[in-house]
């Protein structure tokens, strides 16, 4: 696969190649001003960058009966162009003896790009990107509701149950962040997200989740996330690019 | 020293922040049906009016009065979360004859919010009425999902 790949780079470097000579040529006898160009190569890493989002660790203490694990894995596709995929898992549970039992669990995914805004050339050892993005997200979720009570007292209290049901929630985000090589293989990075629903997942639903897995509360249809994530780098293969610089002019 | 105070302030409200919505309700919880009174003037005028009501008591026994010796030109009144139907008298303090109203709905219980729990949304169906005092009854609204708004308009 990898002996494919790299082959279709060369095929392609090298009909990259001829095409700019013959431009070259053309250029040239037309216009004397312009000279040759510069292009120069450069070997992309595509190394899978794993992460762990540290800060979901905190939530048992921001929100008691909260629970969430979210990991995430890129690589760089073509030069400061990334893939990414994002994955968690998220566990809620609320207990108001006076009112409800609610309890929920879901996962989510999200896959997007990260645009690298660091220009390659200030320092092409360290793997350091600043970059902004975007994302779809998906999340399944399956909430419970035990109990509820409903005082009342004219007609009388009403005590009852919810079965299980199954909730669907869609998203956009646009994501701005960065990631600093700590390590040889080991990258630190934190990100700032802001999210907007596509879909209406409460209009399925008596019981509105309370909080959409990867999205963030269910009562509103925007939500801002911050994430701070611990990398780890394999390095897979390398490629290499061609990088055509504009031609200068003769003055 | 400032920059890492104003994070830990701001850190310690995020996290109050968080946990708001569990623990208060900030909405009205109350869902009540909304009876306005109207006097009709010919079949296609009619202008609200006062009515002074003797009391107003639930159907079911032992009943429950929920609005005594007062003169209202609207009611709200508190429907039945455990059953289809909810039956009301209102009797006007001109007469010794009372009104018997039917209420027919569907209902429906919703998590408003974590801090303030379930509340029963009602979807009404029909309506039937004696006509002691009462000329006529429309239905405006089947949908009782708050306090404020008027669902049935009762023409004396």
């Amino acid at each position: 696969m990898k002996n494919i790949f790299v082959c279709f780079i060369s095929l392609w470097i090298v009909q990259a190649g001829l095409a700019q000579q013959k431009t070259d040529t053309v250029t040239a006898a037309k216009d004397t001003a312009i000279i040759a160009r510069h292009d120069s190569v450069i070997m992309v890493a595509h190394d899978l960058r794993i992460g762990l989002d540290l800060s979901r660790i905190a939530m048992p203490f921001l929100q008691p009966g909260r629970r969430d694990v979210e990991a995430s894995a890129d690589m760089q596709i073509i030069p400061n162009w990334y893939g990414v995929i994002e994955l968690g898992y998220h566990q809620m549970h609320i207990d108001k003896t006076d009112l409800f039992q609610y309890q929920s669990h879901g996962y989510f995914y999200r896959i997007g790009i990260d645009k690298n805004i660091l220009p390659s050339e200030s320092n092409p050892y360290r793997h350091d990107i600043a970059y902004f993005g975007f994302r779809l997200g998906h999340a399944v979720l399956q909430q419970t509701v035990q109990h509820y009570h409903i005082t009342d007292t004219i007609w009388g209290n009403v005590d009852g149950s919810i079965p299980r049901q199954t909730v669907q929630g869609l998203w956009l985000e646009i994501v701005a962040g960065l990631k600093i090589q700590i390590a040889k293989y080991v990258d630190l990075g934190w990100s700032v997200r802001g999210r907007t629903l596509l879909n209406h997942p409460e209009r399925k639903t008596n019981v509105p989740p309370y909080v959409i897995p990867g999205f963030g509360k269910g009562s509103n249809r925007q939500a801002f996330d911050f994430n701070y994530s611990l990398f780890f780098r394999i390095p897979l293969f390398q490629t290499a690019y061609i990088f055509h610089k504009k031609p200068s002019s003769l003055k | 020293m400032h920059l890492r105070l104003w994070i830990m302030v701001c850190l310690l409200s995020i996290i109050a922040a968080c946990n708001q919505d569990i623990h208060i309700c900030e909405e009205p919880t109350d869902v009540k049906l909304g009876i306005g009174f109207y006097h009709q003037i010919d079949s296609t005028q009619y202008h609200d009016t006062s009515l002074s009501v003797a009391f107003v008591k639930t159907l079911h026994q032992p009943p429950v009065l929920l609005i005594d010796s007062s003169i209202v030109q609207s009611i709200a009144l508190p429907l039945n979360q455990l059953a289809d139907s909810s039956g009301f008298i209102i009797q006007p303090d001109t007469s010794n004859t009372a009104d018997t109203i039917l209420i027919y709905y569907a209902r429906q219980q919703k998590l408003l919010s974590p801090g303030c729990g379930f509340v029963t949304f009602f979807a009404i169906d029909t309506m039937r009425y004696t006509t002691h005092h009462i000329d006529s009854a429309s239905i405006v609204n089947k949908s009782v999902i708050n306090i404020h708004e008027e669902h049935i308009r009762l023409f004396y």
